[in-house]
């Protein structure tokens, strides 16, 4: 994390921002320690799953590239 | 150290006003990477081609680029491509400073998709570390004519983006006409953008890297292939034909008709919403054809439904397709007699739809249709009459069935490198 904040500390806000939206939208689910069976979630849920789930998959992404050593 | 002289230039240019991104590469300075960018993309993709004039008729240069620039979007006077993908979006956060950063980014998207470049760093040109900027596919390909055209839907205009009283009074929510069977997930959205190009790789990768530049501010809500285009804006050429067998959009508005686009297509300084002059109105209705019952029906049905005659496509009573149709010789109950200016109050609307073949259904029947588009200055005096009428009394009712429907505001066009898709909207300026 400190190489990625030094080398993209945009990409990092970006990344602080959205773990916890995923993490936040993934706790409606929680069935104690565990979660609810996937089959209860309704469609448009699934999509704002989805959706949550892209969101950080992209600037994630790049996090490699932030961290590798300069050639 | 090659990355780190463009990097320089990027710091400097990149102050006017997009994200900057000090460090490692990002998509986020794509206007920095227009050099580098240009580069790569003159030799994979044959460079920026002479342009095309909106409205002309296609240059003998099949691969052609069409200027992105101009006091109207493309893509809507422009002489039809042969494919589209178009794209309906939903906005997922309430942060109104991320969704215009996401307008920005895709302005310069399509400011070098439509030059026949590749967004970022390109296909190849980036670090090994990171996932490339673009996608690839169109690597190599020409601009192919590629439009993007952008609009916003009457959903964007809520609570969340403070844009309430900016809505204009024209961007209405269509009523619900007789017939109608709409899917939700298909209509409407937030934004959209519509893709087209003589290459659908090229229509299919505009999309593809919008979404991708999207995602985590806007999200995919549906979308839609067409092949085949159905109505053209270049009367000299050959008028297609829909999955109907019939001629399509013979009696549609020029390109090069700017009088008729003045006053059918193009918003008006005095309509309304300042920010919407120059811009025009969108109607997308997905329109399934009931294919094997329409095979069946005789030809002299076909004819009747329709009101011209399949093969040439003239007005029944008439010889050619272009001659002027006599509404007397029409059956009060055909598509062109109902859909006629003369029986609508002068509505005239400009059609750029395409078909679509989607497979086929659960039943083995094919899912062929019309996505139908049409612009106008006014769907209050366009489209919405026009459809209050034909979903009355049309013959064609019998075969098809509107499935989805979507209305949108398509600003004017974006001026230069500093402009960008939405700008007089969020900015103020003239309400």
């Amino acid at each position: 994390r400190p190489v990625a904040k030094k080398n993209d500390p945009e990409l990092v806000k970006q990344l602080d921002k959205r773990f916890p939206a995923l993490f936040d939208l993934l706790k409606q689910y929680r069935d104690g320690d565990t979660f609810v069976s996937y089959d209860t979630v309704e469609e448009a849920d699934r999509k704002k799953l989805s959706d949550a789930v892209n969101a950080l998959a992209e600037p994630l992404s790049q996090l490699a590239a932030a961290v590798a050593p300069k050639a | 150290m090659a990355d780190d002289a463009p990097q320089q230039e990027s710091e400097t240019e990149a102050g006017t006003g997009t994200r900057t991104a000090p460090g490692g590469p990002s998509r986020r300075r794509l206007i920095g990477w227009g050099g580098a960018g240009l580069a790569l993309g003159a030799a994979a993709a044959g460079g920026t081609a002479a342009a095309v004039q909106a409205g002309e008729k296609p240059s003998g240069d099949p691969g052609a680029a069409v200027p992105f620039h101009g006091a109207h979007q493309a893509g809507i006077a422009t002489a039809v491509q042969d494919r589209m993908h178009f794209a309906a979006f939903d906005v997922t956060t309430d942060d109104r400073q991320a969704l215009v950063d996401v307008l920005k980014e895709w302005t310069r998207a399509a400011e070098h998709m439509t030059a026949g470049r590749p967004v970022g760093d390109g296909a190849v040109g980036g670090p090994l570390a990171a996932p490339p900027d673009d996608t690839g596919e169109a690597l190599g390909l020409k601009p192919s004519h590629l439009t993007l055209t952008f609009g916003v839907g009457p959903s964007l205009f809520d609570d969340r983006f403070g844009l309430k009283d900016r809505r204009p009074e024209a961007l209405i929510e269509l009523p619900a006409f007789p017939g109608d069977q709409l899917e939700e997930d298909r209509s409407h959205g937030d934004l959209c953008v519509q893709a087209c190009a003589d290459d659908p790789q090229v229509a299919v990768h505009a999309i593809r890297n919008l979404a991708r530049i999207g995602m985590g501010t806007v999200a995919m809500r549906w979308s839609q292939l067409g092949f085949g285009k159905t109505a053209s804006t270049t009367p000299k050429a050959q008028t297609p034909r829909n999955l109907m067998g019939f001629k399509d959009g013979t009696f549609n508005i020029s390109g090069d008709d700017e009088q008729a686009l003045s006053e059918h297509v193009w918003v008006g300084r005095k309509d309304g919403a300042g920010w919407m002059s120059g811009g025009s109105y969108l109607v997308a209705r997905r329109i399934r054809m009931h294919i094997e019952t329409w095979d069946r029906s005789s030809l002299r049905e076909q004819q009747q439904v329709f009101g011209r005659t399949k093969g040439e496509g003239a007005p029944l009573g008439k010889d050619q397709e272009r001659d002027p149709i006599d509404l007397k010789a029409l059956p009060p109950t055909s598509h062109a007699f109902l859909a006629h200016p003369k029986n609508n109050h002068g509505a005239r609307i400009l059609r750029r739809g395409y078909s679509f073949t989607d497979g086929t259904d659960k039943l083995g029947r094919l899912e062929a249709g019309l996505f139908f588009l049409a612009y106008q200055r006014d769907i209050r005096h366009g489209f919405l009459p026009l459809q209050q009428s034909l979903s009355r009394h049309d013959a064609l009712n019998e075969y098809i069935e509107h499935v989805s429907s979507a209305v949108f505001a398509i600003p004017p066009g974006v001026r230069d490198g500093h402009d960008w898709w939405g700008r007089g909207l969020f900015e103020g300026g003239e309400a």
